[in-house]
């Protein structure tokens, strides 16, 4: 365990110094006007009070509730694409939230059980949207690709990092369900899990060694997806509600409404 | 005046930190690859290259920064980018018209045209990195007040070919509203009859105009579009000033980018503007122009500033809509999908060619809309629009809502 945390805690600082520098990168461009004097720790104290202050407005609010949670851009603009992101993002918000996070509260005393019949059915549900957005994603975009369609290597990284992440979640399941030991009929709710292990059992590995295996995959793969997000153009998951809001909102910051702002009080991004 | 424009856009600086404000960094980070603005990009399909489309706008200028900026691109390129690599970026961003169609399909709501803009007026402004026309085209503008290096006291030429011209017109020392003309129509012989018809309109309708003539100089947009626009400067204050001693309260256009102009770029909060087309429905409105039924089909296209830019949509097709009811049709895609001429972003300077190329598709879907008469608002859609059908031999005729009015329109005080 001290060593996934030790990983953890790196996967973390890569993720950190990926979304610092992106950060920077928003801000490496400025010169406000009148700024010569001013330090650049008072500029950025500034940036951010304008960004806070734009992002804390009911509105902006309501753009990022509807665009965060049920993608309405997305919608409005491709069926397709809205169904591979709602199955896409919800099932890993779901994955994270309850698996991960469960698993956690779990250790520290939770009154949760892998094997509950809820806990199970959740886990295999969302794997199953995970594992079916990736495959409608994957086949839009290397099967049917569509003339304006450009592919580069990470398109390809982050979708094959999303289906490790799936695949060997269900391996994690079904290893544990061989090496515990687990009822058909508690099986029954772990509808992807309990018939893997079943289909697996005949090679008669060991278990207890190979769950092991299956474990560390698992979680290197999820501690490099949480690495290599802000690097990746999964980044939209939190630039686009963002950039949404910002392009709905006729009195956002922006070079137009900057000529007739006061641009002492509205330096972001003059 | 001062602040008007953005003050750091004036700055000449060549240190590699330019003009994006962090909104449009942010943007330049948030663009997913998705490929849809390539879809609704002319230029990229006449061109077939990405770096001309926002997709690779954005690409490229995002490897310029990682190249001069990032640690790793650093110690790869301790000179910097390239001149090559900044002189392909320019070559895309030069070959933009600026019509904003991109911005209606982006799907995470990037600003497409602000920061095409700010592209230019990184690499026109602090690089000093433009096409040679261009700098051509400024040079006239700041030495002779017009993008077409006439002398510009031969700026209402056109009105003194009209028969019904008023005596003491062009010398008019006060008047409630300013006709402002713009380069294109004064000098460009192929549209002189749009300001003709307007200043018909105006006068029939009785309205106190008055032209500055030779003392209307360029409104700037060439220069701000080409990513010049400190040099603007100058065209907004004389300008301005010239208004102010005339004691209008009105000032209208014919011409989009003059009105997209004025309104964003000019401090003006006491005075009216007003496109031609929202000028005529409120004739139509008030009753001084009618029309008479019509069989004829009729359509309209939605010029880039006019749409897109001023969000006005409803009133060249209440007009229209007023004279041809059910025969008036819409081109398909129109509103604020609507295509590009092909004449916009002073692309016409450097590359006549992608212009009539562009227009082909907007040609196409005029004749598919099987309209006999095609209604634009601005004299470089005219222009670039009724070339094209001429080279076709197409029947369909083109009119500026100008000239529509002044041929259909009755007039209350002329029929009564
Ligand atoms: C408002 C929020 C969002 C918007 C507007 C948005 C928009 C987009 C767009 C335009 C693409 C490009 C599609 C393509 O590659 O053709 C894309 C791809 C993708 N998005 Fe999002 N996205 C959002 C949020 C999210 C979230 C929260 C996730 C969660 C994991 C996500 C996961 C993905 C994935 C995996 C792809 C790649 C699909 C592929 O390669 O075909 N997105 N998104
Ligand atoms: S503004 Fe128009 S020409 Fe420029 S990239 Fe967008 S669609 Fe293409
Ligand atoms: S449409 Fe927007 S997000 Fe998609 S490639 Fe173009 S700029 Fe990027």
């Amino acid at each position: 365990m001290a060593v996934f945390h030790g990983l953890s805690a790196l996967a973390i600082a890569i993720f950190l110094a990926g979304a610092l520098s992106r950060a920077r990168f928003w801000l490496s461009d400025d010169r406000s006007p009148g700024d010569g004097g001013r330090r650049p720790t008072k500029r950025l104290a500034q940036q951010a009070s304008v960004a806070i202050r734009f992002l804390l407005r009911p509105q902006t609010l309501q753009t990022l509730f509807w665009n965060g949670l049920v993608m309405r851009q997305v919608w409005r603009e491709s069926r397709l694409r809205w169904l591979i992101h709602l199955t896409i993002s919800w099932s890993f918000v779901g994955l994270f939230a309850v698996g991960s996070l469960g698993n956690y509260a779990a250790d520290f005393g939770a009154p949760l059980e892998k094997d509950d019949a809820w806990f199970a059915a959740f886990n295999d549900a969302a794997a199953l949207a995970l594992l079916a957005g990736l495959g409608l994603a994957l086949g839009r975009r290397y099967l049917t690709p569509a003339a304006h369609t450009r592919t580069i290597f990470d398109d390809a990284i982050v979708l094959v990092l999303l289906a490790l992440l799936g695949l060997s979640g269900l391996l994690v399941e079904a290893g544990r369900i061989l090496e515990e030991g687990t009822t058909a009929s508690a099986g029954g709710y772990a509808f992807l899990g309990y018939p893997l292990s079943q289909a697996l059992e005949p090679l008669d590995w060991n278990w207890e060694v190979a769950a092991g295996w299956v474990w560390w995959t698992h979680a290197v793969a999820s501690l490099s997806f949480v690495a290599y997000l802000p690097y990746s153009k999964l980044r939209h998951m939190f630039t686009s509600p963002i950039t949404i809001a910002l392009a709905s909102d006729k009195e956002a910051p922006s070079p137009e409404n900057e000529r007739s702002a006061n641009q002492e009080t509205e330096p972001w991004p003059a | 005046m001062a602040g008007l424009i953005p003050e750091r856009w004036t700055e000449r600086d060549v240190t590699g930190r330019g003009p994006f404000s962090p909104r449009q960094m942010l943007e330049l980070d948030a663009c997913t690859r998705c490929g849809e603005c390539l879809r609704a990009c002319d230029s990229f399909r006449v061109k077939g290259d990405e770096s001309v489309a926002l997709m690779g706008m954005i690409h490229r200028r995002r490897r310029l920064h990682n190249q001069e900026e990032s640690f790793v691109g650093r110690l790869l390129h301790p000179n910097g980018a390239s001149e090559r690599d900044w002189d392909e970026f320019e070559a895309g961003v030069f070959s933009c018209t600026l019509c904003g169609r991109c911005e209606q399909f982006c799907p995470v709501g990037i600003k497409t045209r602000t920061l095409a803009l700010t592209m230019r007026q990184e690499l026109a402004g602090a690089r000093c990195k433009m096409p040679k026309n261009l700098g051509i085209a400024r040079e006239a503008v700041l030495e002779e007040g017009n993008v077409f290096q006439f002398p510009n006291e031969d700026r209402a030429m056109w009105a003194e070919f009209m028969d019904e011209l008023p005596d003491g017109l062009l010398g008019k020392e006060k008047a409630e509203v300013l006709y402002f003309v713009g380069c294109v129509s004064s000098f460009s012989p192929a549209v002189q009859e749009v300001p003709q018809a307007f200043l018909s309109v105006l006068l029939k309708a009785n309205v106190d105009v008055a032209l500055l003539a030779g003392e209307e100089w360029c409104c700037g947009f060439p220069l701000i579009v080409g990513g010049l626009a400190a040099d603007a400067q100058k065209m907004i204050d004389h300008n301005t000033e010239r208004l102010r001693s005339l004691g209008a309260k009105t000032v209208v256009f014919n011409c989009p980018s003059c009105y997209y102009t004025w309104s964003n770029y000019y401090p003006l909060e006491d005075v009216r503007l007003l496109h031609s087309s929202q000028f005529i429905r409120e004739l139509v409105e008030a009753g001084r122009i009618t029309f008479d039924d019509c069989d004829l089909p009729v359509t309209y296209h939605d010029p880039c500033d006019l749409g897109r830019g001023m969000g006005e949509y409803a009133a060249p097709r209440d007009v229209l809509k007023s004279f041809a009811g059910d025969n008036y049709v819409e081109l398909s895609p129109s509103g604020s999908r609507a295509l590009c001429c092909g004449g916009g972003g002073d692309v016409e300077m450097w590359d006549p060619d992608l212009v009539g190329a562009i227009n082909g598709e907007l040609t196409d879907a005029v004749e598919r809309s099987g309209a006999k008469l095609v209604v634009q608002a601005c004299p470089q859609c005219k222009r670039v629009t009724q070339r094209s059908l001429e080279e076709r031999k197409s029947e369909i005729r083109t009119l500026d809502i100008t000239e529509f009015a002044l041929e259909f329109g009755k007039f209350r005080d002329e029929s009564s």
